[in-house]
């Protein structure tokens, strides 16, 4: 089950899992998003393919209107798939 | 007037080979991988044209004949043969890459025959769009059918034979020669071509191209899942862990760490490979990462330590060979 909610800081706050049975859920949030957010993955357990999707999806969508996403709070294990997938050099990463 | 009859004769078949590139998201096919192809069916043609004359003096063949039935599998044999190297060198991972590979070889053969009519005959406006549209359509579409076919049969037998590779030819041949028989007026012919041939291509394209989403979302989170197991120390429990332990009896301990080095190696390539195609799906051009010839080097060490018996035994969950060994060219890395 995934949790995603956005808070009036900008922030978009994900918690549980992001896989494809999820994939729908978290495509009409965040295509509700513009300008720069930040994608706070600290309540995050797992993230397949699915949930990847959809963040690139909306980075691009959000790069061409000169805004992006920004994540922070990633497991280590989460950071290390994004850095082996090299969706690091797509988004900011603290 | 040379100008037009050449835009006639050179455009069409790379419009569209150019248009079908474009439209696959993933952009499996490479440049380089591209130019070769386009380059091999030039070579195809050159070879081809030698050995139609041949095969024509010696079996005393009229042009009739050598057109409709000897010329078109002396030269679906040359550029299916194109196809098998590019087949057996895994420069194709999907049908839509065969497909566009294909094409390409066809084009290839196509620009190098027209050139040499171009340059020794003496032809009108209406042939020439004929030959524009119609032949080298025809000759990328026959190939592109080979080299799908010839996909499909790689497939279904984990690898390339002659055997395989025989209906592809039949159905190139029957396509060439069919269309050389001119049943329908010329004209007619290169209408029913130009539009047949897009219409298979983008029925292809939309076929693999699911099974293309399929593999790389399948892959993806297994691979992903493996790097998990490994990170946590659970993978003995796991059952490529239970598979590993039965190894032990097998192999010497250095070469079971080298094993697990591997198997670990391979997931993280295995899940960049993934990840660009995915970025380029989304819209991004991920540019090439030179820090990833070090772990391709440091595999092919780790495949030699291991030796064949030891890849052998890793194949039932590391296959290192078929779509696995394609994806390194999406790596830009070889």
């Amino acid at each position: 089950m995934l949790d995603i909610t956005r808070d009036d800081q900008s922030t978009v706050h994900l918690k549980g899992r992001m896989d494809a049975s999820q994939a729908d859920t978290a495509h009409e949030v965040m295509d509700g998003i513009d300008g720069t957010w930040t994608v706070d993955f600290s309540g995050l357990e797992y993230i397949s393919s699915a949930g990847l999707k959809v963040l690139l999806a909306t980075q691009q969508r959000l790069w061409e209107d000169g805004g992006e996403l920004l994540l922070t709070g990633m497991t280590p294990h989460v950071k290390m798939v994004f850095e082996l997938a090299g969706f690091d050099s797509v988004f900011k990463i603290s | 007037m040379i100008g037009l009859h050449a835009a006639a004769s050179f455009l069409p078949v790379l419009l569209f080979l150019a248009i079908l590139r474009s439209v696959d998201p993933y952009r499996l096919v490479s440049a380089r991988s591209l130019g070769l192809a386009l380059l091999g069916g030039c070579v195809a043609a050159v070879v081809a044209f030698g050995l139609n004359g041949v095969i024509r003096d010696a079996l005393g063949l009229s042009e009739l004949a050598l057109s409709r039935y000897a010329g078109p599998l002396v030269e679906e044999f040359l550029k299916g043969a194109v196809v098998a190297i590019l087949l057996l060198r895994n420069r194709a991972g999907f049908l839509v890459d065969a497909a566009i590979l294909g094409f390409a070889i066809g084009a290839g053969f196509a620009c190098v025959e027209n050139l040499y009519l171009l340059t020794t005959r003496d032809l009108g406006l209406a042939t020439w769009i004929v030959r524009g549209f119609g032949t080298a359509i025809m000759h990328g579409g026959a190939t592109a059918v080979f080299a799908i076919l010839a996909k499909l049969a790689e497939e279904r037998r984990d690898r390339v034979t002659l055997v395989g590779l025989l209906p592809p030819l039949a159905a190139a041949f029957a396509l060439h020669s069919l269309f050389n028989h001119f049943v329908l007026p010329p004209l007619l012919s290169t209408a029913v071509i130009a539009l047949s041939v897009p219409l298979l291509v983008a029925v292809v394209f939309s076929k693999s191209e699911a099974s293309t989403r399929d593999w790389i979302v399948g892959g993806f989170d297994a691979d992903q899942e493996v790097l998990q197991l490994m990170e946590t120390g659970v993978l003995s429990d796991s059952r490529v862990g239970h598979y590993l332990g039965e190894l032990k009896a097998r192999f010497p301990g250095e070469i079971l760490v080298d094993m697990l080095c591997l198997v670990r190696l391979e997931a993280e390539l295995s899940i960049r490979a993934k990840g660009i195609l995915m970025m380029r799906e989304a819209g991004f051009d991920p540019k090439p990462d030179d820090a990833l010839k070090a772990k391709i080097h440091e595999t092919r060490y780790l495949e030699e330590s291991i030796g064949s018996v030891g890849r052998r035994a890793l194949d039932p969950f590391l296959r290192i060979r078929g779509k696995e060994q394609w994806q390194r060219s999406v790596l830009g890395v070889r």
